[in-house]
This record gives structure tokens, sequence and C-alpha cells, in this order.
């Protein structure tokens, strides 16, 4: 079975009457190590898929499963566990928690883990040094800039060396430096460790280090050909 | 394996809207001040009226006076006759251990005659006694002068706090008017947690000639047997000419503390009342801190912290709150409650902040804290992740 295996996944929102269908019937099957990148207009259910992928929500139905679970059939409590040992999720806002230092950040993850004091420090110095911000580590996120902020999410997110690691639009805040910075990164995560990576983005740029590029558009998802580009 | 926030993520998230913490944690002191002193208001009124009782001391009153000490009375020469007639009474420093007394509401004044027009008036209690009333009455003790003679009074240790006066015009050799005459102060006494040291005690004859009565309004019997007054029932039923009820002291205080019993329900709505306001106001502080951190909370649990985690970590700030507040309420019920005496219908008890009124204040509060968390997480538990990582 593949790392990631999507079969005729179907999710509707329904607004008062309104029924929206962002995914109808999708399938989708990623090997581990991949670096897939999804594209597709706004709205057109990208983050729907992510957060199906990084089990934050239920399909309504069709079958899941992700680094060897079966999501469909998993308890909310069951699905946090294995969110916190299989998924990094890197958001568009860096979401770090304002009253918590960049290391205390990157620590979250860890007080999920059975970890000795030592070990969580040792981790947590390892990620920071990954994304370069060791000399931030006692920094507030109000004192970092947008593309440190997006770094110390990103440490948050392999802090605690998850399988996988989802993106959405993790470019979409930042400047061109900034997102060079971020997108160099992922690529080193994904050819030197390993992380199988699922990132959306609207950033022609950016979808060129994907080894795998997706678009999703009325429900439907279609992989391009290698080297194409919309 | 810890599976919790951090404990320094509520501490610090105290900070974050100050002055919301800082409003809940004063309305948590108030829960606090308030069920201290509500709790000491109810259980002073309790003691009060309990703490005079005595299992081996009865009352014989007028039958016709509806157990009321003031509006009964009785023949100034009955102490003699139950002596005389009844067995088992309890003999006190070789005499029998009945105290005849009058009880009743005096207008006085304070300081020397002559009586100005414009001078303050207190309306206080007033017991005329005899020295056997020092035998039977244990709860009392004199703490400095003698027993009053005549043309002199006892004064009670709240008798001073009653009437919201300088206790130095209290003070021993200082005159008090009342009746008509004038009465130099040649003691005081404390009979801990009764109504009784609200009172002025002055010899039962002086007062029956200045009240121009010829009888007394009860008498306080002490018999050998605690709680047996078959004798003196029975006395009281031979004699029908006499007209009398034997009530037993425990009865009696038991009574006049259930007349009471609408003020301390009125006592316990009035803090219910500021406890629902203070609950209503810890949930919304905590239900805002959530509306203003979905999106932060919906990271956290993308992180795999499950609802539980997040809830008790917002119980954790709310208790924190609670708990300040409630420390800084238990100091001001120290500083405002605490020996403030309470006049009540011609009498007065004080107030004491006792282990039980600080336990109640401090729970209630922490309570208040932890019932607070309740809307807030409830939102949590249901909030979707995906939708509340869309909020702005
Ligand atoms: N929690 C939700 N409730 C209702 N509708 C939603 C919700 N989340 C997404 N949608 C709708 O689903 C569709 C896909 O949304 P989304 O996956 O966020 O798109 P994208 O990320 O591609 O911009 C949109 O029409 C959006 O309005
Ligand atoms: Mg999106």
């Amino acid at each position: 079975m593949a790392f990631i295996e999507l079969r005729n996944i179907t999710k509707t929102y329904r607004k008062g009457e309104h029924v929206v269908t962002p995914l109808a019937d999708v399938s989708l099957e990623i090997e581990q190590g991949a670096f897939c990148v999804l594209l597709g207009p706004s709205g057109s259910g990208k983050t729907t898929l992510m957060n199906l992928v990084a089990a934050i929500d239920r399909a309504d139905r069709g079958e899941l499963h992700v680094a060897g679970a079966d999501l469909m059939k998993m308890s909310s409590g069951a699905l946090a566990d294995w969110r916190a040992q299989n998924v990094g999720y890197i958001f568009q806002q860096s979401n770090l928690v304002p009253v918590l230092t960049a290391y205390e950040n990157v620590e979250l993850p860890l007080w999920l883990m059975p970890l000795s004091a030592a070990e969580r420090h040792q981790r947590v110095s390892l990620a920071l040094a990954a994304v370069g911000l060791t000399d931030r580590a006692e920094h507030l996120p109000k004192q970092l800039s947008g593309g440190q902020e997006q770094r110390v999410a990103i440490a948050r997110a392999i802090v605690a060396d998850p399988p996988l690691l989802v993106a959405d639009e993790p470019t979409g805040n930042l400047d061109h430096d900034s997102a060079t910075g971020v997108l160099t990164l992922l690529d080193r995560l994904n050819r030197e460790r390993g992380k199988t990576i699922l990132m959306v983005t609207h950033d022609p740029r950016a979808a060129e280090h994907g080894t795998r590029r997706f678009t999703l558009d009325k429900g439907e998802l279609r992989e391009l050909a290698p080297g194409v580009l919309r | 394996m810890a599976r919790a926030l951090p404990f320094d993520y509520a501490l610090r998230n105290l900070g974050r809207r100050p002055l919301r913490t800082l409003l809940t944690a004063l309305s948590s002191a108030l829960v606090a001040a308030l069920l201290v002193a509500t709790t000491a208001f109810v259980r002073g009124l309790d003691t009060t009226f309990s703490g005079a009782a005595q299992a081996d001391t009865a009352i014989l009153l007028s039958s016709v006076a509806e157990r009321d000490v003031v509006r009964s009375t009785v023949t100034a020469g009955l102490s003699d006759l139950v002596a005389a007639s009844v067995p088992g009474i309890r003999q006190i420093g070789g005499a029998p251990a009945i105290s005849a007394e009058i009880h009743m509401g005096s207008t006085l004044r304070l300081g020397p005659g002559p009586e100005r027009a414009d001078e303050p008036t207190y309306a206080g209690f007033v017991r005329g006694v005899t020295d056997r009333a020092f035998a039977v009455h244990d709860a009392v003790t004199i703490t400095s002068g003698r027993p009053p003679r005549t043309g002199e009074v006892l004064v009670g240790a709240l008798v001073g706090k009653q009437f919201d006066i300088d206790p130095a015009r209290l003070a021993l050799g200082q005159k008090l008017r009342f009746e008509g005459a004038e009465f130099t102060i040649c003691g005081h006494f404390a009979a801990p947690g009764t109504t009784l040291e609200a009172e002025v005690w002055t010899p039962l004859a002086e007062l029956r000639g200045l009240t121009k009565r010829d009888d007394s309004s009860a008498a306080f019997v002490r018999v050998e047997t605690p709680g047996d007054f078959g004798d003196l029932e029975l006395f009281a039923r031979r004699r029908l000419d006499l007209e009398l009820v034997v009530i037993p002291t425990a009865t009696y205080y038991r009574e006049l503390s259930d007349y009471f019993a609408p003020i301390r329900a009125l006592a316990w709505a009035m803090a219910a009342l500021i406890v629902a306001g203070a609950l209503f106001g810890g949930a919304n502080t905590l239900n805002a801190a959530v509306q203003d951190r979905l999106r932060e909370l919906a990271a956290l649990r993308a992180v795999g912290y499950g609802g539980f985690a997040i809830v008790r970590s917002l119980s954790q700030e709310s208790l924190l709150i609670a708990a300040s507040g409630g420390v800084l309420g238990l100091a001001l019920a120290r500083v405002f409650v605490s020996g403030n005496a309470v006049s009540i219908a011609m009498s007065a008890f004080s107030l004491e902040v006792d282990a039980v009124s600080v336990l109640v204040g401090f729970a209630g509060s922490l309570l208040l804290g932890i019932l607070g968390t309740a809307p807030a997480a409830a939102r949590v538990m249901r909030m979707s992740i995906a939708a509340a990582l869309k909020e702005p």
C-alpha cells in the first residue's frame, strides 16, 4: 500500500441550504519520499484535501490510508495521537503561540511524547539549528520577521520527526527572499531526511520544487505531466 | 508522558488581556469576601442564639407571653417558691441556682445627666439581675470590675460595637442613663458567642423600682440532671394560678434562632445573586479567550493536542485567576469583616472570620473558576479544527 492512499474520497460542506462539494470521488496514491505540489484556483478544495490527509478533518466517504493508518476508522482521540507522531503541519500563517518563545513553540509537540527534558532540549536545538534560528530561541513570535516565524513553524513541524509534512501555502505571506529560504528548507528536508511533503502553492516558482504536481479544480484531481505547469 | 500543555502557557495567557484578567480576579475576590461575610454572618447568627443554651437550664415564663421573655411577667416571689417546692434544683455556692430577671428594651443615654434634647440615644437591652444570675448563666464571665450594686451597671462586651461608639465612653466609672436614672459602670462582662454580650445588667430590685413593677420577666432555673425538667413541669402544672410554662433554654434559643431564618435565607440569596453574576463574568472571560485564540487553539490541536489538554489548560487559567482573586478576597474579608459586630433587634453579635468561613469563601471562588470554564470547554470540544484554522 502506498504511503498516502485516497480512494473515492468525497467531502461536502453544508452552508445552510447550500452544499459545496470540494472533493468528489477523488483518488490518489503517493509513495513515501515524494515532494508533491498541489495547485488550483482559490476555493477549489486544496486545503480541504490537505486537512483530510493530515487527519484534522474527516471525509464523508471513501477510503483514506496514510502512513499505514486507516484514518476513516479512527476516533478523534486516536487521530490526535496519530497526528502528533506522523504529521507536521505548516500553515500559511505561522500560527505560533504568541505567549511562548520560539524555543517553547518548537518544544510544543514534544510534550506529547515520552521524552526526558534532556531529550527534548536536544531535539529542539537540532530543529532550531536546521532552520537556522538557534540565535532566536528566546524571541517571542512578535519579535521575529515573517520569514523567521515561518521557519520556527517548520522547526515545530519537524521536531517530532514525523514522516509526513503538510504545507498549506507556506510562502503565501512571505517576501521573495524569505520564500526562497522556506522552499530551500523544504527541499532539503525532502532530499536529506526523506520527508514526504504535500504542499499547496499558488507560486509557479514554488511549484517547480515538486517531484509530482497535481491540480484540483471543480472537485477533480489531475496529475500534471513532469515539467508541465498549468 | 505529559500529554498536557505546559503550565507556563496558562500562566502567560493571563497577561494577554490584563484588564479582563484583573476584572475577573476582582469579581472572584468579591465572591470570596462575600461568601466569607455571609458564612460568618449566618454562623454568628446561629451560634449567638445557641451559645447561651444550657442543657441543665430552663426558663419559667408566663404562659400568656407567647414565649417572649420581654412580654412575660412572673410573680416576684417565684424563686423562693420554686426553691421550696421543686426537688432537684442545683445548689451553687450554698444557694439554689435560680435567677429571677427582668428583660427589657430601653432607651440609653451616655454620660452624666441632666438629659438634653439633642443628645443621641441608643436602643439597648437591659437585664435586671441578682447575684444568682452569675451562678446560672455559665457563659458569662466578669472581665473587669464586679457585679452591679444599686446605681451601677455591668456592661456586655459588644454594647460599644452595637452602639457604634468609642469604647472609652463605656469604661469603668463612666455614666449611663436609662429609665430616668443615672448609673455608674462598675464592670464589664464577656459571654462569647451569645447575645448576652450586647446587654446592660443592673440590680433587679432597682430596675423594679424604676419601672414601677413588682414582678420579674422570668426565672432561669438550673437542675441537677441536665435535660430533666420533669419536676419543674409538675410544679407549673400544679400551680395553675401562677400561669407558668417551662421552656428548656435549648428550645428557647433554637426558636429564637428560627425566628431569624428569613434573614439567613435573604443573606444566602444575596450571596447567590453576586455569585451568579461573577459566574457569568468568569464564563464570559474564558469564552472570549477561546474566541480570541480560535486559530491558535486549532493549530495546537493540529499539532496533536486533544480537546481535553486544551480544556485543562483553560481551567488552569481560570483557576489561577479565581485563586488569586480568592486570596485577595480573603484578605479583604480579614480586614473588613473580622471583628465587626452586627446589630440585630436590640442585640448584637460579632463576625469571626474562622476556618469554616475561609474555606467556604475560597472553595466558592475556586468552584466558580471551574464552573466558569464549562461553556468555553464545551466550545473547544465541539470546535472544528479545519474551520477554526480559517479564522482571520
Ligand atoms: N469549514 C467549512 N465550512 C463550509 N465550507 C467550507 C469549509 N471549509 C471550506 N469550505 C468550502 O469548501 C470549498 C473549498 O475550500 P478550501 O479547501 O479551503 O479551498 P482552497 O484551499 O483550495 O482555497 C470552498 O468553497 C469553501 O468555501
Ligand atoms: Mg486553502
